[in-house]
């Protein structure tokens, strides 16, 4: 889901800023005595030129506290840009979903990488792990209306149904006759979600999902008000003004392309833990614009920061979070010579991540010596990630054993020297001067000669999903905090299986895990698959990317993590502006 | 005049057309389509949506259905934005796009005609240096610098304008200039060489043996006449920088139609595409038909010829 869009988004900031630092750096020095002549006349002229504001000002009310020491409540972020669409239900990228988040509630919340009660009061869950019982607390929407277990069955459906498609549909398969209906093999009234009353709500799952309390925070399970569907049609959520909502913020104004703002919910059931009283949201799309205006103090944080940014930064501080994504190679595993395990290890380990990411991508990246995400996935015991207790699974820069590899896989084929070897990439000044480090050292380390073929993304993502390749620049980014997220992808059916990998034993450890309900075992499957797909190694993991971002230090409390809700500013507030 | 506008209204329709023909079916040759995912739609749930999109149904089917919609100026549901109308994306971006492109053409015809004029009349002087410099400037400068540049220095470090967004009429300052840039330097060069040319012409001479006073003959016989090929590359301009661009509006930030150009192929949003290109094709056109119109009333000898002919 979020994978699209993140990498989207951070590719287009990339280039942007790629853009953007090419033209400072050419110009600052050389153009600037030139430029001030001509601003000097500029500005007369423009001075002349008659015309209205297009819209009245009123981003400068955050810089005026009369008189008071008291901060005033208002958080000034960019929104990146206009969201697709804000019917919850039909949302599918990041941006969107964090912004439903601050004015919507599911039953659950994902607060701060912790499930905390939301709409519902608390819940039960059935002996065999199939059956949870939701008990909704006395909630309001912002139009008086209290929220019921009706709303939430309406929204359900609504997600499920297959006359008007939601790309997310499939976040509710787990529940009994979801998919059924959803691919129209089965009926609404068959699907196993039950108002017991008003306040009461049952579903039954296929199998134990250990991560449905998480489900039901995502936005594709929000409740929904089947009236205000009715009455707006195409154009709920559309504007400002046609939003009925039940989260800790309500929608302000929305200039369409322009700015959102959000003012505080007095009705929202824990209003009293919401400090922000508005959020001020421009969508600026450019990085280096919003750089500009974070130091012009017209932003109180940024999205992401560059590494040019992050040298001329003079305000506030420089901190970062795990955008969630993991990056790899893909081997496709039909490919007659990459078919080999030794000679895909031998491309795995023969490269030296620490190196590229010092040298090459200069950015807060760390090595992957595995493949499940660090810091956001939690283990059984929740104290400790999944990565801490999984470990790494080889070594960086391993150069002597993937030498050794390389020769007994050759040899395992019969052949004394290696066919060319394509290796895809985005055909971005990005994506190619990753590959050609990698391709760099391939041929250096292990006298590996690969050919890049850079592609639009577009065909690079068509030919992935077709299989044709023979290794590709890859990443992907989770769904929920479950390791079920990155290890579910490698069964032999699913669709997001790029090369082709099919191992029955790993197919069976990874049902086994899905219908497990003792937590411990489950998580032993779990770390025994993660275990099996990196000695087979359909994939060769290289680093988990995080990424930098400026915040004023009087900002506390934003919370960014790159699964769910990537920024959460719900318990956000300002503390020490005015000093 | 009738006949001559009747029939230049007939090929601007073929025109644009022709656009929206070639646009609809190149940019289904782009590899993928306006529901692919990097994470991919369960196939079941994408099956739906190309028949919920009417993608399904052959290709020259969506071909005439949209050609109707588009005679009846519906431009259907953008991908991108699911809850709005291409009409609506217009609507809204246009007038801010245009407000914007209206002050730069101000702007740059002002100054741009003030700057040729000028250089020309002290030609091989300070003056006349001057202008060739802004126009070199302006020309080889990319907008995106300029864009830039401005924003550093009097956004960031003099704190005298706001960075970006387009809001009050001090957050129009910016962008207008930096927009209207590349117009002054490209009109003061074509205005500087169309008046050196008139300059030289025996009737100037006349005028001066007439003993009409300086301001006259600059006036009504060098302007007036210098003027006529300028407004020759004013439609195209016109037509551009009214309907946004995507550099300035996106360093700025402006809610504009600019950067529409850009993502909407990006997203391969198929109605935003052909949305925008019919729409952007049509105000091109329509912008060069008065370019023609305007010319034969400025001008004598095009209408005298076209009276004789």
């Amino acid at each position: 889901m979020e994978m699209k869009y993140l990498m989207f988004y951070l590719d287009r900031w990339k280039t942007n800023s790629k853009k953007n630092k090419g033209g400072n750096v050419v110009s600052k020095k050389r153009l600037l005595s030139i430029v001030a002549v001509m601003l000097a006349f500029a500005m007369i002229l423009t001075a002349c030129s008659p015309g209205q504001p297009a819209a009245s000002d009123q981003t400068e009310g955050a810089e005026q506290t009369v008189g008071t020491v008291q901060d005033e409540q208002v958080l000034r972020l960019s929104l990146f840009q206009e969201p697709g669409t804000l019917d919850w239900q039909r949302s599918d990228s990041n941006i969107e979903i964090y912004i439903l988040s601050w004015i919507m509630e599911g039953l659950t919340r994902y607060k701060h990488g912790e499930i905390i009660p939301g709409l519902a009061e608390k819940w039960d869950i059935s002996e065999d792990g199939k059956t949870y019982t939701f008990h909704l607390r006395d909630a309001k929407w912002t139009d008086g209306q209290p929220v019921t277990a009706e709303d939430f069955k309406y929204g359900w459906l609504r997600a499920l149904n297959p006359e008007d498609p939601m790309s997310y549909a499939y976040f509710l398969y787990d529940i009994v006759g979801a998919k059924e209906y959803n691919t129209g093999e089965g009926a609404a009234e068959d699907v196993a979600i039950k108002v017991i009353d008003d306040k009461t709500l049952e579903v039954t799952l296929k199998n134990p999902v250990a991560y449905f309390d998480y489900l039901v925070s995502f936005s594709t399970y929000y409740p929904t008000r089947k009236d205000i569907v009715e009455k707006y049609g195409n154009k709920f959520n559309a504007e400002a003004q046609n939003f009925v909502t039940c989260g800790p913020f309500k929608v302000e104004t929305w200039e369409h392309e322009a700015e959102m703002t959000f003012v505080k919910n007095p009705d929202y059931w824990n209003a009293s833990e919401i400090k922000l009283e508005k959020i001020i949201g421009p969508f600026i799309s450019d990085n280096q614009t919003e750089f500009n205006m974070y130091e012009a103090e017209e932003l109180d944080m940024t999205i992401a920061l560059n590494a040019d940014q992050k040298a001329a930064m003079t305000k506030g501080e420089v901190k970062n979070f795990n955008d969630g994504s993991v990056w790899f190679f893909d081997f496709n595993v039909n490919h007659p010579v990459l078919k080999n395990v030794n000679i895909r290890r031998a491309l795995t380990y023969g490269v030296d991540r620490e190196s590229f990411i010092k040298n090459v991508s200069k950015r807060p990246w760390i090595p992957a010596l595995s493949y499940v995400q660090p810091d956001i996935i939690p283990d059984v015991n929740t104290d400790k990630t999944f990565r801490e207790v999984g470990g790494d699974y080889f070594k960086d820069n391993d150069v002597e054993t993937a030498k050794k590899l390389l020769e007994q896989g050759m040899k395992e084929l019969g052949l004394t020297q290696l066919p060319k070897l394509k290796f895809m990439c985005n055909d971005t000044a990005e994506g190619q001067l990753y590959a050609q480090a990698f391709q760099e050292m391939w041929k250096k380390n292990l006298g590996i000669e690969v050919e890049l073929e850079p592609v639009p993304s577009a065909v690079r993502i068509d030919r992935q999903q077709n299989h044709d390749f023979d290794i590709s620049y890859a990443g992907w980014g989770p769904d929920y905090p479950d390791p079920m997220t990155d290890l579910d992808l490698y069964t032999s059916w699913s669709g997001n299986n790029d090369p082709g990998y099919n191992n029955p034993e790993y197919d069976d450890l990874i049902v086994r895990a899905q219908n497990e309900t003792d937590r411990v075992k489950r998580f032993e499957l779990l770390h025994q698959a993660e275990a099996m797909l990196m000695r087979d190694l359909p994939i060769g993991p290289l680093y988990f990317r995080y990424t930098d971002y400026a915040e004023r230090e009087y900002v506390k409390n934003v919370y960014r993590k790159g699964v769910g809700v990537e920024i959460d500013v719900v318990y956000a507030y300002i503390e020490g502006k005015n000093k | 005049m009738i006949k001559y506008i009747a029939k230049k209204l007939f090929y601007a329709i073929v025109t644009i057309w022709i656009v929206v023909s070639a646009t609809f079916f190149m940019m289904q040759a782009i590899p993928g389509d306006p529901l692919m995912n990097e994470k991919r739609v369960v196939p079941e749930i994408k099956e739906n949506l190309r028949k919920y999109y009417g993608l399904d149904k052959p290709l020259h089917e969506q071909y005439f259905i949209y050609l109707k919609n588009l005679a009846t100026g519906k431009m259907g549901m953008s991908f991108q934005y699911k809850n709005r109308t291409v009409n609506e994306i217009i609507a809204n971006g246009f007038p801010i796009s245009a407000s914007l492109g209206m002050r730069a053409m101000i702007v740059g015809i002002i100054a741009g005609l003030l700057l040729g004029v000028v250089a020309a009349l002290n030609h091989n002087r300070g003056w006349d240096r001057f202008s060739i410099f802004v126009a070199i400037i302006g020309v080889s400068i990319p907008g995106f610098v300029i864009a830039a540049l401005l924003q550093w220095v009097f956004g960031v470090k003099l704190r005298w304008l706001p960075v970006a967004q387009w809001k009050s009429f001090a957050h129009t300052i910016m962008p207008t200039f930096a927009l209207s840039l590349g117009l002054i330097a490209n009109l003061a060069r074509f205005m500087r060489s169309s008046m050196l040319d008139v300059i030289g012409q025996d009737y100037i001479k006349t005028a001066k043996a007439k003993g009409l006073s300086p301001f006259e003959i600059v006036w009504r016989h060098q302007i007036r006449n210098a003027i006529l090929p300028v407004i020759t590359i004013l439609g195209p301009w016109i037509a551009i920088i009214i309907t946004g661009t995507f550099v300035i509006e996106t360093v700025f930030a402006i809610p504009g139609l600019g950067k529409f150009y850009v993502q909407s192929i990006n997203m391969q949003d198929y109605t935003l595409i052909t949305g925008i290109t019919a729409f952007f094709g049509s105000i091109l056109v329509i912008m060069n038909m008065l370019v023609d119109i305007a010319y034969g009333i400025i001008d004598p000898r095009i209408r005298i010829s076209k009276r004789s002919s």
